[in-house]
């Protein structure tokens, strides 16, 4: 059976544009259905404003669609009794695009990651303690990074803490929305092997969004097409493109040398 | 075409207290050609931009020379300064939102920027404004310069500012990782746009970025930050061919290849 389930998902926004004017309703997203399966990765692409995060939103329980129905581990987000909405929040997590943006300043790195396992695990100081060592090793941080502010660690470092947060109660699944956009090439390639090990290693799911149409075919199994809040396209990841959106972004893949060089004009 | 050299770095150093940022950096932009500087977060490739802009932080102290057609930047005056930036050199910055006014339409930025250098009415910004605007592929220029820069996206609001930038007619682009905030198929036409420019008014264009694809698309000689040091320098092609340095090579692993 499948991890989550999208059905139908649509998601309108109301914009009025002035007040005797009847409210418009602004599709971010349309008609989205999709599944996926335990142990996979799954990238969305899209250029931004096509509903990638809106989508990523929605599967959190952030916000909540207008209409459709999203399954996760057979529970349905938007009707689940509050205790079994805990149970989805343990296997569901997060990381996002600006990291320091989803830190709080003033807690230290340690604080930072054990606060999901305060919320879901009865650990003992030292036990937590422990546990942040093993997560920083995990995701190849130093252990003295630990007693340090966000501030002071590089946007790469950051983003490993995100991970380490992310994975501290063992989710099943792990929604992350342009996770290594900002980071310098050297990092992403870092990044996205880290996460590789460490979907073998758990038994993660993944739903792994980007822009770059390179990054979601190195790591994804499934690729997902989206286009003006639609899905246009799903396909294995070494099949060919067809819809016109998907070859719009595969044309735009820049040549990795430069040889390579499209003519232009 | 003719080879020329438009700008050159010598013997820079900037210092913060004791910290070296950058060290003993030498670099040449040429007329026409584009300079790929690559390198990662914190190497200093901003802060070179700034150098040469002359507007390093106030904490921070720099020595060298900046050879702009042969005029040492660093030691005119400040009010020749201003001659030089924005008319004969121009910025670029990766976050176009921030770069502009949100409180000032398009034509405001417009009359703000082209009215710093020369004495212009309304109705000849205007219509700079407008076939700088259709230069640069943006669709209904008239409207958009009513608009306030957050109701533009991103992808267009770079070209807004690449449009105010090409209106001045410079001799030299300093681009600052332009396309870094921007999705990968408005990244490409960015790009495509830069080399049109440079094709049709001869100018330099030093292109900063962290992204070897776009030093891969665009560059025509590459330059290597690392730790505030450059550490490479060669054609695009031996660059990409024959790595000299350790960090270089490291760098071109990196490539996300099947």
């Amino acid at each position: 059976m499948a991890l989550l389930e999208v059905t139908n998902v649509e998601k309108y926004y109301h914009q009025r544009q002035s007040f005797i004017q009847k409210k418009l309703e602004i599709p971010v997203l349309q008609q989205v259905t999709f599944s996926l399966q335990e142990g996979e990765c799954l990238g969305v692409v899209g250029q931004s404003g096509s509903g990638k995060s809106t989508l990523a939103r929605i599967i959190l329980g952030i916000e909540n669609p207008t209409s459709g129905i999203v399954r996760f581990n057979n529970v349905n987000l938007y009707q689940a009794s509050s205790k079994e909405k805990k149970g989805v929040r343990r296997d569901l997590q997060a990381v996002f695009q600006n990291s320091f943006n989803s830190f709080n300043p003033k807690q230290t790195i340690a604080e930072i990651i054990e606060e999901p396992l305060l919320n879901f695990e009865n650990f003992s100081k030292s036990e937590r303690q422990r546990k942040v060592e093993e997560l920083l090793n995990c995701v190849e941080l130093e252990n003295n990074i630990a007693n340090k502010y966000p501030s002071q660690l590089s946007g790469g470092q950051q983003q490993r803490v995100n991970i380490a947060r992310a994975i501290a109660i063992k989710p099943k699944l792990i929604v992350l929305d342009e996770a290594i956009s900002s980071l310098d090439m050297i990092l992403q390639k870092n990044i996205l092997q880290l996460l590789q090990s460490l979907q073998k290693q758990l038994k993660l799911s993944y739903i792994f969004i980007s822009h770059d149409l390179n990054v979601i075919r190195f790591i994804s199994d499934r690729i997902l097409v989206m286009h003006k809040g639609r899905l246009v396209e799903e396909i294995n990841k070494n099949d060919p493109f067809k819809h016109p959106a998907s070859l719009e972004l595969y044309d735009a893949i820049l040549p990795s040398h430069p040889w390579d060089r499209q003519k232009t004009c | 075409m003719e080879r020329k050299i438009l700008l050159q770095v010598k013997d820079l150093n900037v210092q913060i207290g004791e910290q070296e940022i950058l060290s003993s950096i030498n670099l040449t932009a040429n007329k026409g050609r584009i300079l790929g500087i690559i390198g990662e977060s914190g190497s200093g490739k901003s802060m070179l931009c700034q150098a040469i802009m002359q507007s390093i932080p106030a904490v921070a102290k720099s020595t060298g020379q900046i050879l702009f057609q042969n005029t040492d930047l660093s030691s005119v005056t400040k009010e020749s300064l201003r001659d030089y930036r924005g008319r004969h050199i121009s910025m670029i910055t990766q976050n176009p939102l921030v770069a502009f006014d949100s409180i000032q339409t398009i034509e405001m930025h417009f009359r703000e920027t082209l009215k710093a250098h020369y004495v212009l009415t309304k109705k000849e910004i205007r219509q700079i404004a407008i076939s700088a605007m259709n230069k640069v592929n943006l669709p209904n220029p008239e409207k958009l310069l009513q608009y306030y820069p957050f109701q533009l996206s991103g992808g267009m609001l770079q070209r807004v500012m690449i449009a105010l930038s090409f209106a001045m007619q410079p001799k030299l682009y300093i681009a600052d990782e332009p396309t870094t905030a921007l999705d990968t198929v408005n990244q490409k036409k960015i790009l495509t746009l830069f080399n049109q420019i440079r094709d049709e008014t001869n100018a330099a264009i030093i292109l900063v970025t962290h992204d070897l694809g776009v030093i891969a698309e665009l560059a025509d000689e590459v330059a290597v930050m690392y730790k505030g040091e450059l550490i490479e320098q060669a054609n695009v092609f031996d660059f990409f061919d024959a790595p000299q340095h350790w960090y270089t090579k490291k760098l071109l692993q990196s490539r996300i290849t099947f």
